[in-house]
């Protein structure tokens, strides 16, 4: 079932005195099938972002519906809500909060285990499961974020928000304040990833060559509406 | 054309307790007037920490050795009252960070303003004139505005904006640009690609711009030169080089961009901490052989570009 | 930790120590009576005082209630202060707008004043004192704790916490509250100081709790039983000096973090 966002606007109160309402988003329509990727482009202040949050669960729209297997995910139950929610992860743009500092890898890691379920006699096996399909050594678990470089960071978050199997992944800008050529493995992982999970996938970027590399489609966002919604082209 | 620029055996380390860090090791380059030079490469790989030795803006816990000759005269041993009034007016320098570079205590007009007006006897009348104008090409529309605000009312890309506009308003005869694309939009790339060409068009001036966006070095390189691990290992004329690149990492590199099918480089980049043996970008090298992983080679010429690769000068 | 902290952490735990097994340092038991007004000498190295109480050990065994009134009452103040930024700065909304304005009237409200008066009616001692002092220090923190959480909630591994489903009890406690310690340390060793110095008011105009040992009760005595008047010094100055070498040593320690405290920074 495709993950559908229907004539979703968000406005917010901005201004210190006087609070004057600024929209962000004027009615964005769009679908997600499962094992497509969408790329999403616009300029920054464009609404991309928001729009990212409000399906991730973590915004709410001002008006308008977000359609997940067919219900309305703000007119969920709690507990639906919260399955929904599983069922739609996200991956941050800024490597360096992209993990809590204050923890190890290994228990970052951890953390995510234990909280879909794990007893304690299986945390070494599903971190061990994380890693490998991050691709990453072992000696990373040690480590504190400070500690390793950006794509590792990418590739640990991307482990863990994989591990509860989410049908659907929103990235928002995941590779772009990382090299060139530590990108292409990112995007490499993401692209293998995709093949052997079927999620669907939602692409923000600000880089035309990167989009249309990744995407079955790309749309377009400006001043918070959509312009155009295509295959990606030459 | 006169050698505005100098730089010889340029080495830069930093001592972080046990370890040394070789950040830059043996660079060596010239510069032309009127020439852009642009380096590139991915992080670690010591390009900023050349900009910021050229700058004079090294911490001073940095070990530096060779030589950095601006016209003739060596950029480490001129007092610093010289150097300060080098940049600024001979030396334009726009760094990574734009907010940083800016003072939040004062409007952009009034800092743009006063670059021109400690450096020149222009009058104040003449010097607005000459930041709306500059203001204009970078893509503001309404300058009157724009000066007017502070720097933590404007975004990250307006400021970079901001920086460049005021390092070149006084028309350099070197600018150093570090990363001056990163963090913008297309659009506002766009609008500084087209203030660099329009630089480089109507002033004579050198500029040195380092950045890892490939596409922004396409557009504004004479030359250049590409960099792994501290040191370079691909220099010459940048159309031929984009074209057919001789140095595995270069190959990997082009290869890596999503135009060119996202073929990732295998492995990640060295730590500047541990040096290895022979050539540093042998353990990532697909066409290594035993040479490679015993001598550390020399930068050398051949057709028309230098290289520093084993396996290129021996075909 | 720089050198200045380090000298205040060897003070500190000096006193520490002090407090925690007075017996290896002070020469005698404080309540035994020896001649009483004795000037310093080699018996006595800071002389007796009106009651023949050896001063020296009187001292050392001060440092225990001056010590545990000063951080219990820290931890309570900060731990409130924590609770109530972090709970403010998570869930913003009405939630914020109430914990704030509460925050504000505590703000307003003097603390020594307010001892005095609830020490009126429940009596002095320094249960009160620490509930007192903990009950209206926790501001300052309260709102420094809410601002970094401001920050701290927009971060990558915040809000991915939040789409992987981790409860927000689960957040607040293990992922943003301990990204706010750097910013929250030196805060409680002040606070700590701050305490220390209110006990000392306190009972040094008597409010304090006469029966115990504390460097404000012997000020407090030095000057009602006419230590000032006689030229005692060797009754005011010494608990004068102590508290100020304790109050320096804490606050060196507080501020020997120089670097920034911005998320991210590990040590």
């Amino acid at each position: 079932m495709p993950l559908a966002v229907e004539n979703i606007e968000k406005s917010y109160l901005r201004g210190h005195f006087r609070k004057v309402p600024f929209d962000v988003l004027k009615g964005v329509s769009l679908e997600i099938q499962e094992g497509e990727t969408v790329g999403l482009m616009g300029d920054s202040g464009s609404g991309k972002s928001t729009l990212a949050r409000i399906l991730a669960g973590l915004d709410r729209p001002t008006s308008g519906r977000i359609l997940y297997e067919g219900s309305d995910i703000h007119r969920m139950k709690r507990s639906e809500f919260r399955s929904y929610r599983r069922s739609v992860q996200m991956v941050f743009q800024d490597p360096a909060s992209a993990l809590n500092p204050m923890k190890t890898i290994g228990r970052s890691l951890e953390d995510v285990a234990r909280l879909a379920g794990v007893g304690s006699d299986g945390i070494e096996e599903a971190v061990k499961e994380m890693l490998a399909v991050g691709g990453l050594d072992p000696e990373v678990l040690r480590r504190y974020p400070d500690q390793i470089s950006g794509g590792q960071i990418q590739r640990i978050a991307l482990a863990r928000v994989l591990f509860h199997r989410p049908s659907y992944l929103i990235l928002d800008e995941p590779t772009s304040a990382l090299d060139v050529s530590v990108q292409a493995q990112i995007l490499q992982l993401l692209r293998t990833i995709q093949k052997e999970t079927g999620m669907g996938c939602l692409f923000i970027s600000h880089d035309e060559a990167v989009v249309r590399f990744i995407s079955d489609r790309v749309v377009r966002l400006a001043d918070g509406e959509i312009s155009s919604d295509e295959p990606p082209g030459i | 054309m006169s050698r505005l620029l100098d730089i010889k055996n340029l080495s830069v380390s930093f001592v972080s307790g046990e370890e040394t860090v070789r950040a830059v090791t043996d660079v060596s380059f010239d510069l032309c007037e009127d020439e852009v030079l642009t380096l590139v490469g991915e992080t670690g790989c010591g390009k900023s920490i050349i900009a910021h030795a050229i700058s004079g803006l090294l911490p001073p816990e940095a070990l530096v050795s060779g030589e950095i000759r601006y016209k003739e005269k060596d950029l480490q041993s001129i007092p610093e009252e010289e150097r300060v009034l080098l940049r600024g007016c001979e030396i334009g320098i726009v760094l990574q960070n734009p907010s940083r570079a800016l003072n939040p205590l004062y409007t952009i007009g009034h800092q743009i303003r006063e670059t021109i007006l400690r450096h020149t006897e222009k009058s104040k009348e003449e010097s607005h004139g000459m930041v709306a104008g500059a203001l204009r090409r970078m893509g503001f529309s309404d300058p009157g505005i724009e000066m007017k605000r502070y720097p933590f009312e404007s975004s990250g890309g307006m400021n970079q904006r901001f920086v460049i506009a005021s390092s070149t308003i006084l028309s350099p005869d070197l600018l150093i640009a570090d990363e001056p694309t990163t963090g913008l939009d297309r659009s506002r790339i766009q609008d500084v690609i087209t203030e660099f060409e329009r630089i480089m068009e109507e002033e004579e001036m050198a500029i040195i711009l380092i950045t890892h966006d490939l596409a922004v070095a396409r557009r504004l390189a004479d030359r250049i030169g590409i960099m792994y691990a501290g040191e370079v290992v691909e220099m010459g004329d940048a159309n031929r080089i984009f074209e057919e690149p001789y140095h595995p990492y270069t190959k990997g590199l082009f290869g890596s961009l999503p135009e060119n099918g996202c073929v990732p480089i295998p492995g990640v980049s060295p730590p500047m901490s541990r040096i290895v043996s022979g050539c540093r970008f042998h353990p990532r090298c697909g066409k290594r052989t035993a040479v490679c992983e015993r001598d550390h080679p020399q930068l050398g010429m051949i057709d028309d570009r230098y290289v520093r690769c084993h396996l290129c000068h021996s075909q | 930790m720089n050198r200045a902290g380090l000298i205040g952490f060897a003070i500190l735990s000096i006193f520490f120590l002090m407090a925690v097994a007075p017996w290896i340092f002070a020469p005698y038991d404080p309540y035994i009576r020896f001649t009483p007004y004795a000037e310093p000498g080699t018996d006595h190295i800071l002389g007796t005082n009106d009651m023949g109480h050896d001063i020296l050990s009187e001292l050392i065994y001060s440092a225990r209630a001056s010590l545990f009134v000063g951080f219990v009452a820290a931890i309570l103040a900060t731990l409130l202060g924590v609770i109530i930024g972090i709970i403010a700065g998570y869930y913003r909304g009405w939630i914020e707008d109430l914990l704030m304005g509460v925050t504000d009237i505590f703000l307003m409200i003097p603390k020594i004043p307010m001892i005095i008066i609830i020490a009126a009616f429940l009596g002095s001692g320094i249960w009160v004192l620490i509930l007192v002092f903990g009950a209206f220090s926790w501001t300052a923190i309260a709102r420094i704790a809410r601002s970094k959480v401001l920050q701290i909630r927009e971060s990558g591994f915040v809000l991915s916490a939040r789409c992987l489903g981790f409860s927000n009890r689960f957040i607040m406690a293990r992922e943003i509250a301990p990204n706010l310690t750097h910013i929250v340390f030196p805060k409680f060793m002040l606070l700590a100081a701050s305490a220390m110095i209110t006990e000392a008011s306190i009972s040094f105009i008597g409010l304090g709790d006469p029966s115990m040992k504390s460097w404000g009760v012997m000020l407090s005595f030095a000057f009602t039983k006419g230590g000032l008047l006689n030229g005692m010094w060797w009754w005011y100055i010494p608990p004068g000096i102590a508290i100020s070498v304790c109050v320096m040593a804490i606050a060196l320690i507080g501020y020997s973090r120089e670097k920034g405290a911005d998320i991210g920074v590990r040590g």
